[in-house]
């Protein structure tokens, strides 16, 4: 679902990253008033889950691959807008550092996964449990869970349709004189299959599958009661009760160690946090095993034996970005210690990020 | 002397209490071998002809450093940016005559030097470096003067500061001329620490001499190696090894 650089037209991309300037900034305002400042590295750990979730390649038949995302499951621990920032911070540094996605088609992809994503997922997961409920105030665990899975589902297809409905009205909208599309040359009775197959069965599973797996594993741990009452999802009463409780407002995150005074909780909460991201860096060579490349992420030398049958005029001459571990490999490493490399690169430099915001936020404060 | 130095040379004396209440005393690694293993780093790091080591060691570094508190994470960062800018910007002349990867290895090294040394100042305290200075048999009067320059630039610049501040208070005039004044009164100011300085040298020697101290730094015997340090000496041979690894296949591609 990572749109690359020259398959959408500049102005679509002016006009994706304009969409998303408010998207940004009315989230980045509700997570500075809502969200404690000592919450504010636990957007850090979501970012991370949501990065090594994005590593996990997962084949389908006929050549494709495609990858679980998190947004829904970011959207249920910390709340939409926090989401949005966690998903813009993990897809900033895998365009950046990786070449994943590109630089121009930041906005694009920040539509579709940072701010479509997490806010259709968890609108849906909060119908669902409405729904499932039937007006009973109680909430159980086998409801939540049902309720995420759904979420997540609806969430990544929506998504995959952003992404489809996106690349389809390129050939549309820019054409040379030759009547060849000069960016993407799929439209949209081509792109909306492909992206919705894959994503409607098993790239939709295996987004449920993970959420589900991170959001039960944290769920056992006191993590999950700290993450998911993040401060946006209750009444503003309620948060500034909870604000005012020490004893509520201590994170789980390896950051624990900034507050001399964390509980013991906390303390164990981090290292359920810790353990999980471990295992999933260790475990994101896995994502090798899918070969192939996913549906509209080819390069510039692929794009033409994929059934366009040529290449367009816009990728050709278009902006091209050398990343510093391109597609997650270090050259001449074996690619399992290169996507390790790359995970422990990622995920401390997003953990990075967010502590420093945080310790600025607590200096401003 | 700026408040920028002194708080400098604050840092570097700081002994860092969030940092040390979190690291557990059982699994403390002595500083020695900590200061023998930034070192060697080092010296690997600059001596590796390929970005596969180098990229190895930045992801290991940077695991570690996310493990840190935020305001020491601030700290590391801060002290890492300008280093790192210099040495791109020296290397710049390399993008424009077609080799940008110089820049990037170049600019890649100086970090990692100055992380493995920032995020060593922060998990060892100046005196626990002193001792370790010992230990590598550094010589004794090296050491002390070592020791006595971060002290006595603490001190002095703490000192040049309240005057420099005396000297703004006691000339209540519009900027311009407050900084004529100001810079008019830097000889005296520097004229005055000068003396005070060679009194507290006195002082100091004489202390010294009252508590029997004459320069010689005991070499304290670290003990039996703990299983945390055994394991830590693993490290040596393995980034070798490592290092080996990457050269060769460096050489063969």
């Amino acid at each position: 679902m990572h749109i690359p650089d020259n398959y959408l037209s500049p102005q679509t991309c002016a006009v994706m990253t304009a969409v998303m300037v408010p998207v940004w900034a009315v989230s980045i305002r509700r997570v500075k008033r809502e969200i404690p400042k000592e919450k504010i590295p636990m957007l850090g750990v979501g970012a991370a889950f949501s990065f090594l979730g994005m590593m996990f390649n997962v084949p389908l038949p006929g050549g494709t691959t495609g990858h679980a995302v998190g947004g829904t499951l970011l959207s249920a621990l910390l709340g939409p807008y926090a989401a949005c920032i966690s998903i813009t911070a993990a897809l900033l540094l895998q365009a950046l550092l990786f070449g994943d996605g590109g630089i121009l088609s930041f906005g694009a992809n920040c539509f579709n996964m940072a701010f479509v994503m997490p806010f259709v997922g968890y609108a849906v997961m909060k119908a669902m449990e409405r729904l499932l409920s039937h007006g009973s105030k109680e909430k159980t665990s086998g409801r939540r869970l049902l309720s995420l899975g759904i979420g997540s589902y609806v969430g990544i297809n929506a998504a995959a349709l952003c992404a489809a409905i996106e690349f389809g009205i390129q050939p549309m909208l820019f054409r040379d004189a030759s009547g060849n599309a000069l960016y993407c040359p799929y439209d949209l009775r081509i792109s909306i299959p492909a992206m919705m197959i894959g994503h409607l069965t098993v790239f939709g599973l295996a987004e449920v599958a993970y959420s589900l797996a991170v959001y039960a594993f944290l769920e056992k741990t006191p993590a999950a009661g700290l993450m998911q009452d993040s401060g946006l999802t209750r009444g503003k009463a309620e948060r500034k009760e909870k604000q005012l409780d020490p004893q509520q407002n201590g994170i789980g995150v390896p950051d624990a160690i900034s507050k001399p005074e964390v509980s013991a909780e906390s303390r164990k909460s981090g290292r359920g946090i810790a353990a999980l991201l471990t295992a999933l860096i260790v475990l994101t060579p896995l994502g090798l095993l899918a070969e192939g490349t996913a549906w509209g992420e080819w390069g510039t030398d692929e794009i033409a034996a994929q059934g366009a049958g040529y290449t367009p005029a816009g990728m050709l001459q278009g902006f091209d970005w050398s990343a510093l571990l391109p597609d997650y490999s270090v050259a001449g490493l074996p690619g399992w210690f290169g996507y390790i490399l790359s995970a422990v690169i990622g995920v401390s430099l997003i953990i990075i990020m967010f502590k420093l915001i945080g310790g600025r936020e607590s200096k401003a404060a | 002397m700026s408040l920028r130095i002194l708080r400098l040379i604050g840092a570097l004396l700081r002994n860092d209490a969030a940092v040390k209440n979190t690291n557990d005393k059982k699994l403390q690694i002595r500083a020695g071998l900590r200061l023998f293993a930034v070192l060697y780093t080092i010296l690997l790091c600059a001596l590796s002809r390929n970005a596969v080591f180098t990229v190895t060691v930045l992801a290991v570094l940077l695991l570690r450093l996310s493990m840190l508190p935020a305001p020491a994470i601030r700290r590391v960062v801060s002290r890492t940016v300008l280093p790192v800018l210099f040495a791109a910007l020296i290397c710049l002349p390399a993008v424009f005559l077609g080799h940008p990867g110089t820049m990037l290895t170049v600019s890649m090294k100086v970090l990692e030097s100055v992380l493995l040394l920032s995020l060593l100042g922060e998990e060892c305290s100046w005196k626990e470096l002193t001792d370790a200075l010992a230990v590598l048999h550094l010589p004794d009067v090296f050491i002390l003067t070592l020791d006595m320059t971060v002290r006595f630039l603490v001190i002095l610049g703490r000192l040049s500061v309240s005057l420099t501040e005396s000297v703004e208070l006691r000339s209540p005039a519009d900027t311009a001329r407050r900084w004529k004044q100001a810079l008019r009164a830097a000889g005296g100011i520097l004229g005055t620490t000068f003396l005070l300085s060679q009194r507290m040298a006195q002082q100091t020697s004489e202390a010294m001499e009252l508590r029997g101290f004459e320069g010689e730094y005991r070499r304290k015997r670290g003990g039996r190696l703990r299983f945390p340090e055994g394991l830590f000496l693993l490290l040596f041979p393995i980034l070798m090894a490592f290092f080996v690894f990457c050269e060769r296949s460096a050489g063969a591609g």
